[in-house]
This record gives structure tokens, C-alpha cells and sequence, in this order.
């Protein structure tokens, strides 16, 4: 049971289908200029607590929002943090506690997108839904961070390596693509 | 966008009834002299399935199904839930079907009587990924001699032998 999940976790993020948590990785990965290796992974980190404790949250039934609005913001959430990345400092000012507050907020959102999913691969299933549940966590992040991690590692090679590189040269390309994502998630 | 809205509203005066992901659930318990098969599958996605193939009247789940209803998903079933005990591809008994509290899914059960002791088990669930390209089919089965597997199948997934 706990493999089963483990892959389905490993899937979602992975799916084409669900291509809204691949744009926010995205654009997560695209805030910070990857010479800041540490800053980034917990970034990332960041992200990960809170996905990981809304999804445990919703699933367990402490929390519940109904999965229409969670999709619907999901879109939202890439958006808004494309722009945080794009938009000049004198109108989102470029500080720690927005960048990280943000992404703390939009990792919640996310995790409860996680559990709608979760939730319909256990309707009408008896039994225990903790091995299930860190089944399926885990392996939300294990293709996060073989997503996340080589591009880290080549992007930090080529910005150490290239000391003249505009930051905007790893920021912009990731955060234009989640932002045009974005915007046809939420039209489309 | 449209979409989104649609389903907001559509859950918020329905209580829900729309369904995001496409997944199955079936659980098979081998028992002394047969196997119980039970399985859970949407309706609307039956539907549809039988829909793309031509039928576009069962209106499955209402007072109004058509009779021939059971035949076709139980033909349908024997083509895509496969189960091979020993080495031979078995038929079951339809039991019967049974529309699920919050209305969305049957419960379907089967009876497999066996012919003897299970020596190899291969089983194969394809259930409407003839339909839905992301439709996932968990199956669980326990066996006599206490094997327990919980199984993924989809689009692409190959028959998985147990035993």
C-alpha cells in the first residue's frame, strides 16, 4: 500500500495532467539566483512544510475547503509569484519575508490541491489513510527534488562559473513561462 | 476559467457530485471455495465510455436504466478486468450492482467459484482506460495463504502476475 501510494505521489507531480505543480516548481526555482544554493533549497523547503502540512491537514479532515475554489487558486498562486518575481523592486519590493510568506501561503493552497487527488485515489477504500498519506507525500517529494535538484546544481554551475550573468538571466525565462502558464490555466 | 466556475457553482449547490480525477477501486479476497471481486466505478464515466462506443441511452444509475445495462457492463468488465487463476482466464457470476451512498459510483460484485488451489495468479485491470486517458485502477487483492497486494494499473501498465 505504502509503494502503491508512494508512486501515485511520484506520478502526480510528474503528470503532464498536472502540469499547474510543475509551473510553481518552476517558478519557485526561478526566484533566486541559483549561486544562493542554500536560500533556494530552503525556499523550497519552505514550500515542502507547507504543502506537507496541508495535505495532511485536509486529508485527515482537520481542514476543509471545497476543491473547486482550491483549483481555481492554484493558477493564482503561480501568477501572483511569476509577478513577485518579475516586477521591478520600487513595486514588489525584493525582501525575505514576502518571498518566503508567500511561498509558505501558496505551498498551504497547493498541498490541499494534493489531497483533493489523494482523496479520490482512496474513495470507498477501507482502512487506515496514514500509510497512504506518507506514502503519497514522499513521493510528491522525491520527484520534486529530482526535478528541482539537477537544474539547482547546473544553474549554480553556470552562475559561479559566469560571474558577469545578470541574476534576470535565470529569473526571467523560468518566471515568463510559468507566468504565461498561469494565465492559460486560469482562462483556459 | 469558465470550467473552474462551473464546477464552484455546480459543487457548491450539488454538494460536490463532480469528480476531478478518474480512479477505480476494486478489491478481490480469495475465500475457501471462490474469489469475491467488488468493485467501485463511477457512473458517469461508464457512461460515457458506453456512449463513445454507441449506446446513448442506458442512463445508468437512474430509475430509467436500460435492461440491457448489467449484460453490457458485465461484458464489458470481462474483457478489462481480467483475472487469470492458474494459468486459464476465469469468468464470474454477476451478483449485482449497487449505487453508492453519495450517487456517483456503482459498487459492482462478482463471484468466481474456484476449480481448485490457486497456484499462479496473474490479474490485468484496463477498466475505461479505453476512455479516459488518466484513468487509474487500484485493485487489492488478498489471497488464502495471506498475500496482500495493492495495485496500479493504467493506460500502460502489463498484466501483474501475484503468484
Amino acid at each position: 500500500m505504502f509503494e502503491l501510494y508512494l508512486k501515485l505521489g511520484f506520478d502526480h507531480i510528474l503528470d503532464i495532467a498536472a502540469i499547474d505543480h510543475l509551473a510553481f516548481l518552476l517558478v519557485l526555482l526561478s526566484s533566486l539566483n541559483p549561486k544562493h544554493t542554500k536560500k533556494l533549497a530552503i525556499l523550497i523547503t519552505a514550500f515542502t512544510i507547507g504543502h506537507s502540512f496541508s495535505l495532511a491537514a485536509s486529508t485527515l479532515e482537520w481542514l476543509k475547503v471545497d476543491s473547486g475554489i482550491i483549483e481555481f487558486l492554484i493558477p493564482i498562486t503561480i501568477l501572483i509569484s511569476a509577478l513577485i518575481n518579475l516586477l521591478p523592486s520600487k513595486i514588489v519590493p525584493k525582501n525575505n519575508k514576502l518571498l518566503f510568506g508567500s511561498v509558505i501561503f501558496f505551498g498551504l493552497i497547493h498541498g490541499m490541491g494534493f489531497s483533493n487527488y489523494l482523496a479520490e485515489s482512496m474513495r470507498n477504500m477501507d482502512g487506515s489513510i496514514i500509510i497512504p498519506l506518507l506514502g503519497f507525500n514522499i513521493g510528491v517529494e522525491l520527484a520534486q527534488l529530482i526535478l528541482v535538484s539537477p537544474l539547482v546544481l547546473i544553474g549554480r554551475f553556470i552562475f559561479i562559473r559566469n560571474e558577469n550573468l545578470s541574476d534576470k538571466m535565470w529569473i526571467y525565462p523560468g518566471s515568463i513561462i510559468g507566468l504565461l502558464l498561469s494565465i492559460y490555466l486560469i482562462l483556459g | 476559467m469558465s470550467v473552474i466556475f462551473a464546477n464552484i457553482l455546480f459543487s457548491l449547490f450539488l454538494g460536490g457530485n463532480v469528480h476531478e480525477y478518474f480512479f477505480s477501486h476494486t478489491d478481490i479476497i480469495e475465500k475457501e471455495n471462490s474469489f469475491e471481486i467488488s468493485t467501485n466505478i463511477f457512473i458517469d464515466d461508464l457512461d460515457n465510455m458506453f456512449k463513445k462506443k454507441g449506446y446513448q441511452n442506458l442512463k445508468l444509475g437512474t430509475e430509467h436504466e436500460a435492461e440491457t445495462a448489467d449484460q453490457l457492463i458485465n461484458d464489458y468488465l470481462q474483457k478489462n478486468l481480467r483475472l487469470i487463476v492458474n494459468e486459464e482466464q476465469v469468468s464470474w457470476d454477476w451478483i449485482g450492482k449497487e449505487v453508492s451512498e453519495d450517487l456517483m459510483s456503482f459498487w459492482i460484485y462478482l463471484e468466481v467459484i474456484k476449480k481448485g488451489e490457486t497456484n499462479s495468479f496473474t490479474i490485468d485491470n484496463k477498466t475505461l482506460t479505453d476512455a479516459i486517458d488518466d484513468q487509474k485502477n487500484i485493485v487489492n487483492v488478498v489471497l488464502m495463504d495471506n498475500t496482500k497486494r495493492y495495485l496500479l494499473f493504467d493506460k500502460s501498465t502489463r498484466p501483474k502476475v501475484i503468484k
